[in-house]
């Protein structure tokens, strides 16, 4: 009950007229940047942190957690009326959103997608509301060697998960900690890897390398769309009118949603919570659960149930990763590790401890989630009759906005060309690694872990005089040892099983 | 651009590039920075995370080599363009300053890329100097480099 108590005190820190106006203005940018085609949160996010800077820390974060959680809603907009997912999660949504849509029904796919997301994000949050001050707990008898494991953990898993190749994962991850060493040794403060230059001496700044990583780099990608998002809209019927009254669900609708929606939004919340899966797993994992249940159409040929069960999940999946980012300070995704960042930018020390440290932050976070929650679907709905309209902003249009907006932010934080600089040059190597099969999300995630993992693992061997015992000494350690190690060698296990039954299958032949 | 046809597998490049860049945080780490003098100095993390990194990508490097069914990595001229867009803003920025940078860039890019008509041009334009002027400049109270146009005029 205790919990309950802090989230009424917490919504008197996210009822003040800042931060109302913070989650609002958070909760129409979300939603818009979601419903641009080929942005996507992390993306989005990044290239909207600038402007987070003239809040105080729990104002900025507020209005960056509304953008993430609206950014679920936006990104079934484009995947329903256009068949092009505005985000990664929103995939399974137009699976069966776009079929309704061509049948005639867009204005209630594009509600069923709004109440599912609301539900399913209110489940989310709910649940993140009872467990995340246990977790905390929980995080609080871990020391520096199970903090050394469990960042590991994390780190591993994303790379893991992200891409199918694991070896390349690694890498990108190892260059992502390589970078994040260069300047100030976390904890001598001596310079370290600054090469002579004064500028390196600061370290690469966080905010120019993730507008680079993810908001130049995908404009760079986006110039490849241009034809294919051409050739999709002029198939699109552009006379199409959506009105709210024609968009609303009927009671039998209403009655097909419900299910998935509860099903999805618990699943998906404990999946978001895992390191490395995110919103996109959770949907997946939703609508995967879908299947298994009866729909009264097919799945894949205009379900509502397809749809609920999809945004009930990504939602859930989003309030869910917010659990160990704030409990433990350990991110779920490419996204959480910018909203890592930046807590860490504003001071705020995420772990633990924070609970006990900054309650009326952490609270104040949470409840202003509910509020989010709440803006965004009315926001959603209002918007549905100039959905069309909104998203007839053809993506060459949005080219030059959106570099002209990471080289302003990326200049606007560092007050010099430097940041413009690192920007420029991340963006080609984000691009490159991308274009390559190498995913920038786990780099992303553990250049804003780095400094945490060394920190925890030299004060390990500090305590341990350089033995190595001490990631061993106890039951929970060797547990998370355990499932590090199984992280590492399942891929490579799979990789000889798969030799061993192709040679057998070679000499069956 | 095919890649096989210029005789080089790009993707060949990013391993031999980390591996590279490995073997540099290993050497003036352990020569500048240290190991370990009865605790661990500040090389200590980045040499065990370069040993690493230096150890996964030769796996990479070998796994691309040996991989010849996947299909070749092809760059956009058009991807280029993007670049090269946003380093004329940098450059431009030491001349007239990075505001109309900006929005000499737009212009350019939408009637010489995308041959917008002016209604459109007008609107983007309008916008950019709205994030510029209005957000950055007047809310976030930024202070934009005039370059040598802010010199003649003083600003």
């Amino acid at each position: 009950m205790s919990n309950f108590a802090s989230l009424i005190q917490g919504f008197g820190v996210a009822l003040a007229p800042g931060n109302i106006g913070a989650c609002l203005l958070g909760a129409i940018l979300g939603l818009i940047v979601g419903a641009m085609p080929g942005i996507g949160s992390l993306a989005g996010c990044a290239l909207l942190l600038p402007l987070t800077y003239k809040f105080n820390p729990t104002t900025a974060i507020i209005m960056l957690g509304a953008l993430y959680y609206s950014n679920m809603y936006g990104g079934s907009f484009s995947a329903i009326l256009l068949n092009i997912p505005g985000d990664s999660p929103a995939i399974t949504t137009a699976m069966d959103g776009y079929p309704m849509a061509r049948k005639g029904r867009p204005g209630q796919a594009l509600m069923a997608a709004n109440t599912a997301s609301f539900l399913g994000g209110t489940i989310g949050i709910l649940i993140l509301t009872i467990t995340a001050k246990g977790l905390a707990k929980i995080g609080l008898m871990f020391g520096y060697a199970e903090m050394t494991l469990i960042l590991f953990i994390a780190m591993t898993s994303i790379s893991w998960l992200i891409g199918d190749n694991p070896i390349k994962g690694l890498v990108i991850t190892l260059l992502g900690i390589l970078v994040a060493s260069i300047g100030m040794d976390t904890l001598s403060g001596a310079p370290r890897y600054e090469f002579g230059n004064m500028y390196l001496l600061g370290g690469i700044p966080f905010t120019p390398f993730i507008i680079g990583c993810v908001g130049f780099a995908q404009v760079i990608k986006l110039i490849n769309e241009r034809e294919a998002d051409e050739k999709k809209r002029q198939s699109q019927d552009s006379k199409t009118k959506l009105s709210i009254k024609e968009s609303l669900l009927t009671a039998h609708d209403f009655k097909r949603i419900l299910p998935p929606i509860i099903r999805s939004g618990i699943l998906a919340t404990f999946v978001g919570v895992l390191p490395g899966s995110g919103a996109t797993t959770g949907s997946m994992v939703g609508y995967a659960m879908q299947k298994k249940f009866k729909s009264e159409e097919p799945l894949g040929t205009g379900a509502i149930e397809g749809i609920a069960a999809s945004e009930a999940a990504n939602n859930a999946a989003a309030a869910g990763a917010f659990a160990p980012l704030l409990a433990l300070g350990i991110p779920g995704s490419g996204t959480g590790a910018l909203l890592l960042g930046g807590l860490m930018m504003w001071g705020l020390n995420p772990g633990p401890l924070l609970f006990d440290s900054n309650p009326e932050f952490c609270w104040g976070l949470i409840s202003s989630m509910y509020m989010a929650n709440i803006f965004t679907l009315l926001v959603a709905i209002l918007v549905i009759p100039f959905l069309i309209k909104i998203l007839s902003v053809p993506v060459k249009y949005m080219i030059p906005i959106i570099t002209c907006v990471c080289i302003v932010g990326a200049y606007s934080t560092s007050n010099s060309m430097y940041g413009v600089v690192v920007m420029f040059i991340s963006g080609i190597v984000g691009y490159l690694l991308d274009k390559n099969g190498f995913p920038t999300a786990p780099m992303l995630l553990a250049f804003v872990l780095a400094p945490m993992l060394e920190s925890n693992m030299r004060k390990a061997f500090i305590a341990s005089q350089g033995s190595l015992r001490i990631f061993v000494d106890s039951p929970l350690k060797l547990v998370l040892l355990a499932v590090f190690l199984v992280l590492i060698l399942t891929p490579a296990v799979k990789g000889v099983l798969r030799k061993v039954k192709g040679g057998k299958e070679k000499t069956k032949v | 651009m095919d890649n096989k046809k210029k005789g080089l597998n790009l993707r060949l490049v990013i391993p031999v590039l980390t591996i590279v860049i490995s073997l540099v945080f290993i050497i003036v780490g352990i020569t500048q920075y240290g190991f370990w003098t009865n605790q661990p100095t500040p090389g200590f993390f980045p040499i065990i995370i370069a040993v690493c990194l230096l150890a996964s990508s030769i796996g990479a490097f070998i796994q691309v080599a040996k991989d010849k069914d996947s299909a070749p990595v092809k760059y956009n001229f058009n991807e280029l363009l993007v670049m090269l867009g946003a380093l004329g803003i940098i450059l431009g920025t030491l001349v007239i300053g990075l505001p109309i940078s900006c929005l000499v860039y737009v212009l350019l890019w939408l009637k010489l890329m995308e041959h917008a008509p002016w209604k459109v041009v007008i609107i983007i334009e309008l916008i950019i100097a709205a994030i510029i002027f209005g957000v950055f400049t007047a809310w976030l109270q930024i202070r934009f480099p005039w370059g040598l146009l802010g010199d003649v005029l003083g600003l």
